[in-house]
């Protein structure tokens, strides 16, 4: 039998497997944290967004999905501390984000929408971030199955994992580093013919608009063009 | 990116598989092969990472992820005269963004790039050691120091005419 961890979250008490990551143990006990990157499948926690602060007694701020509960642990999901630390967490995820919601084919099913009441930001590019460059990335439209925008793409790793997941390694991986980090889709075209079933996991999970199935009229003008 | 010829490419080919049979089949060889790739190419081409990842049971994008990762590796070759534009602290404060930037226009080229006639390529460096002659431009050997935009020009203008005669 595995072990039960009792602990605090906001003065209710909750019990939780051993080895159970704060965040998951505060979902299942219905309080929620703000969250994105988050996969409670996954062996290890991605840990990228920094939207899912918490406040520990005794430790101060930690990221509540890659912390494990322990006996006593006493957890506060709303300081004020760890607010502030979300709303800056997400600042930084739309800092330099193309937010055409309007036009976006994620408008209304998209998770940072969601978020935004949530950590109390408003979805309209930060002050502090106007600086930064705003040149839009061309999408990337190498694999017919799947498009992939770099200015809608919040970085989370969602997609890379399931896609290791389905196919035993990714298909689909970063890289690059800084504000030039992005996606890269397979340059082997017999690569992906040979090994990507086209599941659209990867679409599915996509919190934004930053992975679609190449549908648009648009998409499907590049894809003929590219050959 | 410029695609290399039929020949080149067998080339490149029979290189890799020669660097390869060094390293048995184990990830933490990424490094040190992909460095060795571009010891003799001097750059890592499309099929090198290919080769690389199947030989590691690695994906492409796996490979390029780490690869891109790092300024230390390029994509495209090595110009007949590679500009290096030093981007180093001290170079950095007196203006070498700017002369980097001029080098761009000129060329009509970004950083890690290279001309389509293959005569320069462009890349920036860390600090290399001669501060004193602030902002540093490095074409082949030679140095050029106390750089400024309006010098990019006069710079390559002898390069350029040699490219032109040839
Ligand atoms: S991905 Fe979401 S936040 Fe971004 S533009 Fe689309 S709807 Fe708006
Ligand atoms: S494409 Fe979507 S799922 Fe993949 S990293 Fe970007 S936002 Fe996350
Ligand atoms: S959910 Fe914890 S860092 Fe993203
Ligand atoms: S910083 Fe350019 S030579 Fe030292």
């Amino acid at each position: 039998m595995t072990e039960l961890i009792k602990l605090t979250i906001n003065d209710t008490q909750v019990e939780a497997e051993k080895g159970t990551k704060i965040l998951s143990a505060a979902l299942d006990a219905g309080i929620y944290i703000p969250n994105l990157c988050y996969l409670p499948e996954a062996d290890l926690p991605f840990g990228g967004c920094r939207l899912c602060y918490v406040e520990v007694e005794g430790r101060g701020p930690v990221t509540a999905c890659t912390q494990p509960v322990t006996n006593g642990m006493v957890v506060h999901t709303q300081t004020p501390e760890v607010e502030r630390l979300r709303r800056t967490a997400f600042k930084l995820l739309i800092a330099y984000h193309n937010l055409d919601c309007r036009n976006c084919p994620k408008n209304k099913k998209c998770e940072l929408q969601k978020l935004a009441p949530k950590v109390k930001v408003k979805l309209k590019t930060p002050e502090d971030f106007r600086d930064l460059p705003t040149d839009l990335l061309p999408p990337d439209t190498t694999n017919p199955y799947v498009t992939y925008d770099p200015n809608t793409c919040v970085l989370c790793g969602k997609c890379v994992h399931v896609c290791a997941q389905k196919n035993g390694e990714p298909l689909i991986d970063f890289a690059f580093r800084g504000y030039e980090t992005r996606l890269t889709m397979s340059s082997d075209i017999t690569l992906i013919e040979e090994k990507c079933p086209s599941c659209g996991q990867c679409v599915a999970i996509c919190p934004t608009a930053g992975l679609q199935t190449p549908t648009s009229s648009e998409s499907n003008a590049t894809l003929a063009e590219g050959g | 990116m410029t695609a290399p010829s039929k020949d080149e490419e067998k080339q490149i080919t029979e290189g890799i598989r020669e660097i390869l049979s060094q390293y048995d089949k184990d990830k933490r060889h990424l490094i040190p092969i992909l460095q060795k790739v571009q010891q003799s190419f001097g750059y890592l081409p499309g099929i090198a990472t290919q080769k690389v990842a199947s030989h590691l049971e690695m994906t492409d994008v796996q490979v390029f992820g780490v690869a891109s990762f790092y300024n230390h590796f390029r994509f495209t070759p090595l110009g007949k005269h590679p500009v290096q534009m030093c981007m180093g602290t001290a170079c950095h404060m007196v203006g070498g963004g700017l002369v980097l930037e001029a080098l761009e226009r000129t060329l009509d080229i970004k950083v890690g790039g290279i001309t389509e006639d293959k005569e320069f390529s462009l890349d920036r460096v860390a600090c290399i050691g001669c501060c004193g002659l602030a902002p540093v431009m490095v074409i082949g050997e030679k140095i050029y120091p106390k750089m400024s935009p309006t010098k990019v020009d006069e710079a390559l203008v002898n390069l350029k005419m040699e490219a032109e005669e040839d």
